[in-house]
């Protein structure tokens, strides 16, 4: 039974940082490229408004997919309360964490300071630390999910 | 699979996966973002201003409402439970 769990395990585990990784580079950088800015675009060229920009985003679809993911299995985790805890603060705070994000980014745009560049830097952060937090509460699931292994 | 074990794998496809995340920024660093792109971008953005990306089942808390965080908290160790 141990190394059919060490198999669930790994399978488990990266398949949870494949749709991190997926959603969070692959999808974005398919779709828009994450190299030098078209200096024809709407961004004329500013790269650290491009990257907020794509960092609120991508950011926003990973807790979306957290608080999904724990919606859609919300009765096959009751025997992990704390994952609907999270769920329940990502919820009770993401609209909070994006809306001061987009505030420190138009902060920024209207008054590229210093001062304002570290405002975004740390709210991009929070928003950073959400996703990991919220992926890690996928990861411990799957790690902690009791194996299935028939009893012969 | 002891804990310690568990954590240890953990951590290391965490390394691997910041790895990975910083190689294919390089790989795609020589690329040009088109005008194109850069618009749906920003459209993406103007509709998380609306607000409307919070609504839906799943966004629903249901019980007590709970006091919006500051900063999301800690994780638990994947070998407690």
């Amino acid at each position: 039974m141990g190394d059919f769990r060490d198999a669930r395990i790994v399978r488990n585990l990266f398949a949870s940082l494949a749709l991190a990784l997926t959603l969070l580079v692959g999808v974005p950088c398919t779709q828009t490229g994450c190299g030098t800015l078209a200096p024809s675009g709407v961004y004329q060229g500013d790269k650290t408004l491009y990257d907020a920009d794509f960092a609120i985003a991508g950011s926003y679809d990973l807790l979306h997919s957290f608080v999904t993911w724990e919606f859609k299995n919300r009765e096959a985790l009751t025997t992990m309360p704390a994952v609907k805890e999270y769920a329940d603060k990502v919820r009770a705070g993401a609209r909070q964490w994006v809306t001061s994000a987009i505030a420190c980014r138009d902060a920024y745009a209207a008054s590229p300071s210093a001062e304002n560049r570290t405002n975004l830097q740390k709210a991009i952060a929070v928003l950073r630390e959400a996703v990991v937090q919220g992926t890690k509460y996928q990861v411990s699931a799957a790690i902690l999910e009791p194996p299935t292994t028939p009893t012969p | 699979m002891s804990g310690a074990v568990a954590i240890a794998l953990f951590d290391g496809a965490i390394t691997l996966f910041d790895f990975v995340v910083q190689e294919i920024n390089s790989a795609v660093a020589r690329g040009e973002i088109s005008a194109e792109a850069q618009v749906a971008l920003k459209a993406r953005v103007t509709a998380l201003r609306a607000g409307a990306a919070f609504e839906g089942p799943e966004w629903e808390i249901k019980g007590t409402p709970l006091a919006v965080p500051t900063e999301p908290p800690q994780a638990p160790s994947p070998t407690n439970g």
